[in-house]
């Protein structure tokens, strides 16, 4: 089952510029938050807060559990993973190693034969689960850029995490791709996690997500169920640019 | 054997220790211009130990291996926060700080008659445990490549059990790695206390051989040739590194041709490999590749 986040309060600052302020929200368990905004009005920002990358003040509790003053890693142990926007994978290993390289925080160092020949039935299951199944020894200079954003998610699928926060995920997709993604992380990623989900497709949103928060200029400009909070002028108006009084 | 090849061959293996070292933490990322320094800390400490306090000669290598990891755990304590250009000048900052160091280290004692223990900038002469203990250089070579195919059976056994490709992860992007939940700054410190471990003993047999150690023998230059080995050698396997020191030594030091020419030659070939091999001529890609070949 997914793992439950409460947030209360978080502020970050980039010297004069204020990325979240006084952000508050909360996910129960398997809840798929989907937060759309306009650049710069603190998205990314909040991933990069609950990941443990940029500090901020205010609290986050991860199944009931305070994990501001944690690190990164010890975060990540808890449960918790990402997908960047920008495909980030190691370049001199293959992408079954890139796979593997999501578990060993995980692992125990010493493991039997049937323990390590589990784990790489999972990662060929994982790696069809994706379409990469003939990519498995090819380095990832040699995927293709949307080959490259399946790698994400296939990570994240394996890697066990039950809080998972997918950034942009068909950012410079066609829209076949798009669809693709969004079939592939209905099936294989929400179900039995909690999911934040950054996305400037309205019509991603509306598929995955249970809630919307729409941010702008780091709080809450709206919330809700997705058809509610896209049929608001002001977030119409908000994400692209329509009039509120048309 | 001849003895001539006694000697090439026991620098070779001597030299593999430091290059090692070097090899590990540019795995991990980091380019150390300062793995002299424990090898020059473990060539100290264990010839003190015998020479001085009268240990016997295996217990006087851990010691000096043990301190060597100890001193590079830390150094790296503070230094693993920092990353690429400034880790390299702190390490060699670090390095030069040992040498001057042991410029002033005066502790002698009468052993038998004799002074005996390092005289600053004079050296530390007369760590004579191995001859005094009958051990023949060909012997002595023998036990160099005991330890040093164990060091490497270490490392090899760490890959097997993933250790080694987390180190890679780390090395690549430790930002990826800290959010896959590996604690980059542990695993730094770790591999420093490793590397120092590793040229600590590379210095504590170094010693015993040359019987004779001074501060200029661990200046900057050494610890250049050290990450020269890896970068030439190659960075995909641990072979890489020695290599880089069969290269070095094996070619341009010993063939008399070559000897006037070495540094020339040495500083043309790191140029030319950095240019066509980046990550050296037994680099990640060719070993990915051998080892799909020999799958099949």
């Amino acid at each position: 089952m997914g793992a439950s986040l409460d947030i209360a309060d978080l502020t970050l600052r980039f010297g004069g510029v204020t990325a979240l302020n006084g952000l508050t929200l909360s996910l129960s368990p398997g809840a798929v938050l989907g937060l759309a905004g306009p650049n710069g009005s603190g998205k990314s920002s909040l991933i990069n807060v609950l990941t443990g990358h940029y500090a901020a003040e205010g609290m986050i509790r991860l199944d009931g559990r305070r994990i501001e003053f944690l690190a990164a890693p010890e975060r990540a142990r808890l449960g918790m993973t990402r997908t960047f926007q920008t495909p980030r994978a190691y370049q001199r290993m293959s992408i079954l190693e890139n796979l593997r390289a999501a578990c060993h925080a995980r692992q125990p160092v010493f493991r039997g034969r049937a323990a390590r020949r589990r784990e790489k039935d999972d990662m060929h299951e994982v790696l069809a689960r994706y379409g990469l199944e003939r990519h498995a020894q090819s380095l990832p200079d040699m995927l293709t850029q949307s080959e490259l954003r399946r790698l994400e998610l296939a990570r994240a699928d394996i890697s066990g995490a039950r809080l998972l926060l997918i950034d942009e995920p068909a950012a410079g997709a066609s829209d076949a791709e798009a669809d693709t993604l969004l079939h592939m992380i209905s099936t294989h990623l929400v179900p039995g996690r909690t999911v934040i989900l950054i996305e400037h497709r309205i019509d991603f949103l509306r598929a995955l997500c249970t809630e919307i928060v729409v941010l702008q200029a780091g709080r809450p400009l709206a919330r809700g169920l997705p058809d509610k909070v896209f049929a608001s002028p002001k977030v119409r108006e908000c994400l692209i640019g329509e009039p509120a009084n048309v | 054997m001849d003895p001539f090849l006694i000697s090439v061959l026991s620098n070779i293996g001597l030299f593999s220790f430091l290059a090692l070292s070097a090899w590990l933490l540019l795995i991990g990322g980091e380019i150390s211009f300062g793995q002299q320094a424990y090898f020059a800390i473990g060539a100290y400490s264990s010839g003190i130990a015998t020479a001085v306090w009268g240990w016997p000669f295996p217990l006087a290598l851990i010691w000096g291996s043990v301190l060597g990891a100890g001193v590079g755990a830390l150094v790296a304590w503070p230094a693993a926060r920092l990353s690429g250009v400034h880790y390299a000048i702190a390490t060699l900052a670090f390095a030069e700080l040992i040498r001057a160091g042991l410029n002033i280290l005066r502790y002698q004692r009468e052993v038998e008659g004799y002074l005996t223990g390092p005289d600053g900038a004079n050296g530390f002469r007369d760590i004579r445990w191995v001859y005094e203990a009958g051990i023949e250089p060909g012997a002595y070579l023998a036990l160099i490549a005991v330890l040093l195919f164990s060091t490497i059976g270490a490392i090899g056994m760490a890959s097997r059990l993933n250790l080694m490709s987390q180190l890679r992860m780390i090395g690549e992007d430790p930002i990826l790695a800290g959010m896959q939940g590996l604690r980059v700054l542990r695993w730094k410190i770790g591999a420093a206390a490793a590397s120092g471990g590793i040229a600590g003993l590379g210095g504590g047999l170094y010693a015993h051989l040359a019987t004779y150690v001074e501060p200029a023998q661990f200046s900057v230059m050494t610890g250049v040739h050290a990450v020269a080995y890896g970068l030439i050698g190659g960075l995909g396997t641990v072979i890489g590194p020695l290599l880089g020191v069969l290269i070095d030594i094996g070619l341009l030091e010993s063939l008399r041709a070559l000897a006037a020419y070495r540094m020339i030659v040495f500083g043309g070939l790191v140029a030319l490999i950095l240019i066509l091999r980046p990550r050296g001529i037994l680099d990640e890609n060719l070993v990915q590749k051998v080892r799909l070949w020999v799958r099949r």
